[in-house]
């Protein structure tokens, strides 16, 4: 902790901790309960487990960021350090990425050592978990950015429940998002925070390096607007009790 | 002279149709302790989130030694000692984690001064901060407020929530460790009777405006109560500068920021009242009391009376 952002990771890691060895443990034993059950396809387990790893973990992760320290009364404080409200938010959101992609990865393991080469290629395995993983990264932007003003840790998962809402009803009215640069209507597909994942378990779509490339590019630059528009947000106060 | 702790010079801020700042002004000579006192609501926390830079102000400027506290927000924060109202620390860390994890952010930090508060605190610092009581808390704010050195401490509204006891232990605290280190300390209450003690220098904040600030040397040799016979009221001169009136069955109370000026003119017209002192919890009141109740401090008192 020598430095202010040592001890502000040290703080976030604290208090994520336990989410992330939670998260490991349920994740790695639903993966290796569904692989060993057989009751789906591998792919459809792996699928899954990713996305309801990186649903509920980036959900569980965000209100735990901004708005549980809201809800205790220690943003205050926080906000009050000689630090600037950026460096903040941006080690929350890399500690809370850690917290995100270390179940990912364990289920991963799990899955690769389990049925690795079974009905999937290992490279499958993990190129679903890698798609699983980015999409964690982009839910845990959106679901901090719109739930950074909420009050309480239950109106942050409210807010990201309506958030994820709206995904899938623009996933399910397009029926097939358009993934391809080629196609019409493809940023629509390729800024939906489903975009990667879809692109990259689709059983039946082929791709290339340079679509996957694209579609990480569009996704990166969503976050970052994302995150710039949180940050400016970030460091104002609430209204004040005078 | 030398320059200001802290300045703020026509402050105002609106929180949608409410006006919580309105031409706020007030100087803070250094070593000082200014007591900022007001009711809940009249604006002291909002006064003290601008001058840390929280808050941007929608006019005015606020110079905390001599830095603009929104251009120069780490500076000021790393020289300000800051104690919020009813703060909340992280409740999952030890008090000595929680100085290990402030640290690295103040370079003046002082090791061996957070051990001396410490132990001159009696704060259990290997106990996580949700298990401490009220008064540890705030006597952990405290330490944390002041183990960097501070030029400035704020410390808004500190002894809330404290029973009397406690709030006494705190002010202890207060007078043993900053008066006479050369701290700058700016201390809002709405607690009138426990700045008393403490304050060099006292401004009175009402419905976001300051309406009186003044050494509390000045305001306790000021302002006084005036006893006069019931029937002397009706025959009452113009009095300059009276803050309030209360007409009882008996007597007739008057109570004027310069009792010299006012018992000259009472002297001249041959009444000679009953002067009582007043503490600061009473002159508080006079100046809030009469603002309530439509009293101008310049109207002539028998026209108030009818």
């Amino acid at each position: 902790m020598a430095s202010p952002i040592g001890s502000l990771l040290w703080k976030e890691w604290r208090e994520q901790r336990w989410k992330l060895g939670y998260g490991c443990g349920t994740l790695g034993a639903f993966t290796a309960i569904g692989l060993r059950a057989r009751l789906l396809p591998d792919l459809g387990i792996v699928f899954l487990s990713g996305a309801l790893g990186a649903g509920i973990m980036s959900a569980l992760v965000a209100m735990g960021l901004v708005a549980a320290e809201r809800d205790e009364g220690s943003l205050e404080c926080l906000l009050a350090l000689p630090v600037r409200p950026a460096v903040v938010l941006i080690t929350k959101l890399a500690v809370g990425a850690a917290a995100c992609l270390a179940p990912l990865a364990v289920a991963a393991a799990v899955a690769c050592l389990m049925a690795g080469g079974r009905e999937m290629t290992t490279g499958r395995i993990l190129l679903a978990y890698f798609g699983c993983g980015e999409f964690a990264l982009c839910a845990l932007v959106w679901f901090t950015a719109f739930g950074l003003r909420q009050p309480t840790e239950a109106q942050a998962v409210l807010v990201a429940i309506i958030v994820f809402g709206v995904w899938y009803a623009i996933h399910i009215v397009f029926t097939e998002l358009p993934y391809g640069w080629d196609e019409p209507g493809a940023l629509t597909g390729m800024a939906h925070p489903f975009g990667f994942s879809v692109f990259l378990t689709s059983p039946d779509r082929s791709y290339s390096a340079g679509h996957a490339a694209a579609l990480l590019a569009v996704q990166a630059a969503e976050a970052g607007l994302l995150l710039l528009w949180a940050l400016a947000r970030f460091g104002r106060p609430g209204r004040a009790t005078t | 002279m030398s320059d200001p702790a802290i300045e703020a010079r026509s402050l105002a801020k609106r929180f949608g149709a409410r006006d919580v700042l309105h031409d706020v002004s007030f100087t803070v000579p250094k070593g000082k302790t200014f007591a900022f006192l007001g009711r809940n609501g009249a604006g002291k926390t909002t006064t003290i989130r601008t001058m840390l830079g929280l808050l941007k102000p929608d006019a005015g400027q606020v110079r905390i030694m001599g830095l603009d506290p929104r251009r120069d927000a780490m500076e000021v924060r790393r020289r300000v000692g800051y104690l919020a109202e009813d703060q909340a620390m992280f409740g999952w860390m030890k008090g000595s984690e929680l100085t290990r994890f402030l640290r690295p952010f103040y370079p003046t930090w002082d090791d061996g001064l957070a051990r001396y508060l410490a132990g001159a605190f009696e704060l259990p610092m290997e106990t996580r901060v949700r298990n401490l009581s009220k008064g540890e808390s705030r006597r952990l704010g405290l330490l944390l407020a002041l183990v960097h050195r501070p030029g400035v401490a704020i410390l808004d509204d500190p002894t809330l929530g404290l029973d009397p006891i406690m709030r006494k232990e705190f002010l202890r605290d207060v007078v043993e460790h900053l008066q006479g280190s050369g701290v700058t300390v700016f201390f809002s209450s709405h607690l009138l009777y426990e700045v008393e003690p403490v304050a060099d220098e006292v401004a009175i904040l009402d419905g976001g405006r300051i309406i009186r600030q003044a050494s509390t040397e000045t305001l306790r040799a000021g302002v006084k109560q005036l006893l006069l016979p019931a029937e002397a009221a009706d025959e009452l001169p113009k009095l300059p500068g009276v803050l309030d009136v209360r007409k009882g069955d008996h007597a007739t109370a008057v109570i004027v920021e310069a009792a010299e000026d006012a018992l000259r003119v009472l002297g001249e017209a041959g009444i000679h009242p009953q002067v009582v002192d007043l503490n600061l919890d009473e002159i508080f009141e006079a100046y809030v009391a009469g603002r309530r109740h439509g009293i101008s401090d310049r109207q002539p008192v028998v026209e108030r009376v009818a």
